[in-house]
């Protein structure tokens, strides 16, 4: 940056422009309806094909960091679920914060759609290890997770009944701020050849496109923006929704500031060469 | 102690190695219960190396704060803070909802957390007004790619002509081409990789200079 340039336009110029862009539209208010990609409707419409009662593994790889990004794409994902009758069962490969978070969050919408512990869903605990978890999970899933979250036996839980290792379950879901789903892909699903789908933080979505058109991974959720397209298809239109014209007054905002900064920039630049 | 310190080591990863290589091509139940009873090991030392991270991390502070190095006064708050919450573990109420490591977790670590991601968003805009420049050709192609997924990604772009529709095409052709070749690229040094590690080529792994 020239230094001309930098004295016309401080950082803080730049982040009071951006603040504005968050806020105003946040104040405002309103939500707006994101058409579906077949991307994102991928993972809805092979949630849509399993048959009542069947169950679901979601594998929530994310902690609050990226909670304001991802919760809205669990929110989602859970309502379609429960509306579908499915048996939810959630664990982590993240981190440890990852489950407490992932708890909190399940528990919330299974008060909103009125799903009880242990029938409607189970929570596991956090596994370390990358692959080496769904390896053993592929083999047996009570060799390593043998108790819930609470220290139920898996046994004792009508929503694992029939679980007795990975494949058991016709589809999963992995919802990831890390690199997590790259284990799905590469253990879960290349091993022992689990249905799978995903949701990720929208900077991480372009690594996983080569997954989709392989064909691995059935569906990709890329974002806020890809939670929304997920509150559409689903006809709950929710936080993602809501933070939409947030989003695109900010990429807006961000577009208009590149192209300022260019021109600023060649106009100095000009300006020197002329001197 | 060069046996226990070199050999042995060199020995566990020769074998685990072949064993593990050999298990994914016998289709028989032994194999899958040899691959269940590694996998557990697999999972426990990563559980015990957690351990060896917070060993690690008090060492490193606490090096710090008695050199008083640059900087210091963030270790102690480190390690403050670490000591903070692992008394909090013996509080009676313990981990459990409303207990102290609850309470931090839900009002301390959620929200910083947050916190920081969110101030990334700011950082990255000024990092794009001031070095997003289309200074050669690959630099404009870059910068014209990077405004068309962001206006593609909104509901906003829908309004433009043709947008939405270049966005997925860069995302599913060039983007998926590239990051292709970066995936057989890594999986070959992978392997490559693996190979000298458990043929004992490669011996970084045991410290020291070699």
């Amino acid at each position: 940056m020239s230094p001309e340039l930098k004295k016309m336009i401080p950082r803080w110029t730049v982040f009071g422009i951006i603040a504005l862009a968050v806020t105003i539209p946040l104040v405002v208010g309103g939500s707006t309806r994101f058409p579906a990609t077949p991307i994102v409707r991928g993972v809805y419409e092979e949630i849509e094909k399993l048959p009542e009662g069947s169950p679901i593994l979601i594998s929530s790889d994310f902690d609050p960091g990226s909670e304001a990004e991802l919760e809205p794409m669990m929110n989602a994902i859970l309502a379609h679920c429960w509306r579908r009758k499915l048996r939810v069962v959630v664990m982590s490969l993240c981190s440890a914060n990852s489950m407490p978070l992932a708890e909190e969050l399940v528990k919330k919408a299974a008060a909103e759609h009125k799903a009880e512990y242990g029938r409607d869903y189970a929570l596991m605990k956090f596994l370390p290890g990358g692959t080496a978890p769904i390896l053993t999970l592929g083999q047996s899933w009570s060799a390593i997770l043998p108790k819930d979250y609470y220290e139920t036996p898996v046994a004792d839980l009508p929503a694992m009944k029939g679980i007795t290792k990975l494949t058991d379950f016709p589809y999963m879901v992995c919802v990831a701020s890390v690199a997590t789903p790259d284990y799905w892909i590469l253990a879960g699903n290349a091993k022992y050849g689990l249905k799978m789908g995903m949701g990720c933080t929208a900077v991480m979505a372009t690594d996983y496109y080569p997954y989709i058109s392989t064909k691995q991974v059935s569906g990709l959720i890329g974002g806020l923006a890809g939670a929304a397209q997920y509150e559409a298809l689903v006809e709950r239109p929710g936080l993602a929704s809501s933070k939409m014209p947030t989003q695109s007054v900010v990429h807006v905002t961000l577009v208009l500031l590149i192209l300022a900064g260019n021109i600023l920039h060649f106009l100095t630049k000009k300006k020197g060469s002329a001197a | 102690m060069t046996t226990l310190k070199r050999t042995v080591p060199l020995g566990i990863a020769l074998v685990a190695g072949l064993v593990l290589i050999l298990q994914g091509f016998v289709p028989h139940p032994v194999s899958g219960k040899v691959l269940t009873w590694t996998q557990s090991w697999v999972v426990i030392i990563a559980g015990v190396s957690i351990l060896l991270g917070v060993g690690s991390l008090v060492q490193a502070h606490a090096t710090k704060i008695h050199r008083q190095s640059r900087g210091w006064f963030y270790s102690a708050v480190t390690l403050g803070t670490f000591g903070l919450t692992a008394l909090g573990f013996f509080h009676p109420k313990g981990i459990e909802p409303g207990g102290p490591l609850d309470w931090s977790y839900q009002y301390v670590m959620n929200e910083m957390s947050a916190t920081m991601f969110s101030i990334l968003g700011f950082f990255i805009a000024s990092a794009a007004f001031r070095a997003f420049r289309a200074r050669s050709v690959e630099a404009t192609l870059l910068l014209v790619a990077a405004v068309i997924i962001m206006l593609g990604q909104v509901p906003v772009g829908a309004y433009l002509p043709g947008v939405p529709q270049v966005a997925t095409w860069v995302l599913e052709v060039p983007t998926t081409a590239a990051k292709r070749a970066i995936i057989l690229g890594v999986a070959l040094g992978s392997i490559a990789t693996a190979l000298r590690i458990i043929f004992g080529i490669e011996r970084a792994y045991l410290g020291g200079s070699e």
